[in-house]
């Protein structure tokens, strides 16, 4: 395992520029998460803040009424003042303001066509909540005056809850192809795909670099020990190290997250980044075998992984890309692993249509991973054939 | 007992013939130098030996078994001096040196050992903890030997150590190889610097062109050639005349003046200072310094070859 230990004594060499490239990404992704809204997944129902005045406080089916709407308004008690409720208002200490009218009750249960005064702050989305409940029982209250005559105002009460308080389950379907907001986490892994393929190049990159140093792989190779055994130690050290890579990122990935728990989509999205970086393990051992510096080494985990990344539309979404440079970018596994965290992002937990997808995407990265390692053999045995 | 066993060694690249029926045999215990110009096919063949390169032709036997990119119970007891510097420039002295010994002994408290001996071996003592970027040319050759020697090899290969280092660290190494021969290894050592290979090897071949060309100690070498004593003398106002008559004094076969200097060379075996003093003396011609040497390496490969070891 001396290769091995030596392998990770290399890589703490480069600790700090992968340590920046960590950094500088975890902040980014900060930010991002700041600004950017949250997956919505389910719907709460607020309650509009609601000033109430009544003047028929006598009637049962006015109580009944504001009963009702205590599901959907936070009362207020402003009291009869209207400089008072006007203020409220205008500082939004209240967004509504209802006023039931003497008599009330009375009129409404003799078929009169009578409304509730409604004062709301101008263009609030909120009001119309509040406008729907009171028209839904108020219609429905109608309903029944006129369907049953002689109703008595306990009936007609007990009848209209009956009535109004039937709910139905709602499922939101996210599965639109034109969904634009896939949220936090397919932001997060799409912006990862960079700073793993930075991290890995950079990394494995300068320690293959220092072991195909031609002094150096002769060196070894006059050991006795084999150049087999030398390579498996070289690929355990280097699956280690993108393995550390993905735990780092889905810890970060849990941390920064909103989400309660481990959903089906998280355990996705984590698959397909350990799949992806399979692929950067074998683009980095390729490119490693091609490069003779530390320095291009380094200068091409600067551009490569930015270029790649970003024709991929790891930082633009893809759907706003053009269809040439969408087709380009199906030639690089960072493309299906956008695509895959895309489609991640569209599943919900009443839709499985697109799981054979993300999985066929996880198929075509690990195809790119057997053919960047199968030329990287092919590289090595010309290169060994050109020493010879 | 023979060490090393090469015979008829041919390896081509294309066209070009770079080792050409090299054979080459080390006994137990030799300093065996293999002396040639540059481009002469000193480091194929060592690279051949070590089973780096692929040879054509030929068989290449070392401790009395055939040597194989396999062969790891020969590969245990080689330890190799490359002429480039084979070290990890992100290890320190003692972890670049514990590295390499490693690759060959397992038990982890013989390394430790191992490793400490290397570094009093080649001195390096203050310098455990410095990265080789933060060392001169010098000591920077003094870690790659120990690299190559901490495993205490029975065999060890030093191709050119003393390229580019200083007066100073090349004594220091050349005394390093001593020891270490001293010590029970036979040591190959390849170089063009004939002094070198003339004050270190108990056997030399001389080759070039990829063909050994002579192969001795060094007084067999220098016997296997006409030349003899050269006298070079710090002479002044001598004409065409007084060279004629100096090359009819016996044994002398060649008389060259230029620039106040007389370089005479005698035939091999024979001595003629007494006889040249004496023409000078009778002839009044005035002379300031005077001394003789003996033929070197270079001139037994000038002979041999017609060129300069050094062209």
């Amino acid at each position: 395992m001396q290769v091995f230990k030596l392998y990770f004594k290399l890589l703490k060499n480069s600790w700090v520029s992968i340590a920046i490239y960590a950094f500088v990404f975890a902040a980014l992704i900060i930010i991002l998460s700041k600004f950017q809204g949250n997956e919505i997944t389910d719907f709460k129902q607020s309650k509009v803040k609601t000033a109430l005045v009544n003047h028929d406080k006598d009637s049962l089916i006015v109580q009944d009424f504001i009963d009702y709407l205590k599901d959907f308004c936070d009362f207020k008690d402003l009291g009869n003042d209207d400089m008072k409720i006007s203020d409220a208002l205008f500082f939004r200490d209240v967004e509504y303001v209802l006023t039931i009218p003497y008599n009330f009750g009375e009129e409404y249960l003799s078929g009169k066509e009578v409304t509730v005064e409604k004062k709301s702050v101008p263009d609030s989305l909120f009001t119309t909540t509040v406008d729907t409940a009171i028209n839904n029982y108020l219609n429905t209250g109608r309903s029944y005056l006129e369907a049953v005559p002689g109703i008595t105002e306990e009936q007609l009460a007990s009848y209209i809850r009956e009535d109004v308080n039937v709910k139905t389950e709602v499922a939101i379907d996210q599965a639109t192809e034109n969904r634009k907001d896939y949220g936090f986490a397919n932001t997060y892994f799409n912006f990862a795909s960079y700073v793993l393929l930075s991290c890995c190049l950079l990394g494995i990159g300068m320690v293959m670099v220092t072991f195909h140093n031609i002094d150096i792989l002769r060196r070894n190779t006059v050991a006795p020990i084999s150049i087999k055994n030398i390579n498996a130690q070289l690929i355990g050290g280097n699956i280690i190290f993108v393995l550390v890579f993905d735990l780092i990122f889905i810890i970060l990935s849990v941390i920064l997250s909103n989400e309660k728990g481990i959903t089906e989509n998280v355990l996705l999205y984590w698959m397909n980044l350990i799949v992806f970086s399979v692929s950067a393990m074998a683009m980095s051992y390729l490119i490693a075998m091609l490069i003779k510096s530390r320095q291009a080494a380094q200068a091409l985990s600067n551009v490569l992984p930015l270029g790649l990344s970003f024709l991929s539309g790891a930082f633009v979404p893809q759907f706003l890309m053009g269809d040439f440079v969408l087709k380009l970018a199906s030639f690089n596994p960072v493309y299906w692993f956008v695509r895959g965290n895309d489609t991640i992002a569209k599943l919900n937990g009443s839709n499985h249509e697109n799981i054979n997808k993300i999985f066929f995407y996880m198929v075509i990265q690990i195809g790119f991973a057997a053919a960047l390692f199968a030329l990287s053999l092919v590289v090595s045995k010309k290169k060994s054939q050109r020493n010879n | 007992m023979v060490i090393v066993d090469v015979k008829n060694l041919v390896k081509r690249y294309d066209k070009l013939v770079a080792l050409d029926h090299l054979n080459l045999s080390v006994e137990e215990g030799e300093i065996f130098g293999l002396l040639g110009p540059n481009g002469s096919g000193k480091t194929t063949a060592i690279n051949c030996i070590l089973s780096l390169l692929k040879y054509d032709k030929g068989t290449i036997d070392i401790f009395g078994k055939k040597m194989s990119p396999n062969a790891y119970d020969i590969k245990k007891d080689i330890g190799i001096i490359m002429q480039n510097v084979a070290v990890f420039d992100e290890l320190t002295v003692y972890e670049n040196i514990s590295y390499f010994c490693s690759l060959y002994i397992k038990d982890k408290s013989e390394v430790r050992r191992l490793t400490q001996e290397a570094i009093s071996f080649v001195s390096l003592e203050d310098f455990t903890k410095f990265h080789p970027k933060k060392l001169s040319g010098g000591l920077l050759r003094r870690l790659n030997i120990a690299c190559g020697i901490a495993h205490k090899p029975k065999l060890i290969i030093l191709d050119e150590p003393t390229v580019a280092v200083d007066p100073q660290s090349r004594n220091k190494i050349l005394e390093g190889i001593k020891k270490l021969n001293e010590n029970g290894a036979t040591i190959i050592y390849t170089s063009h610097y004939m002094e070198e290979v003339e004050q270190l090897c108990s056997k030399i071949s001389i080759i070039d062109k990829g063909k050994v060309l002579a192969t001795g100690s060094k007084d067999e070498l220098k016997a296997m050639i006409s030349l003899g004593e050269k006298i070079t003398v710090e002479a002044y106002d001598l004409n065409e005349e007084h060279l004629e008559e100096m090359k009819r004094i016996p044994n002398i076969s060649s008389v060259l003046y230029s620039n106040n200097t007389l370089e005479i060379k005698s035939k091999k075996g024979k001595n003629n200072l007494i006889h040249v003093l004496d023409y000078l003396q009778k002839s009044e011609i005035n002379f300031g310094k005077i001394y003789t040497e003996m033929p070197t390496l270079n001139d037994v490969f000038l002979e041999i070859t017609g060129k300069e070891l050094r062209d």
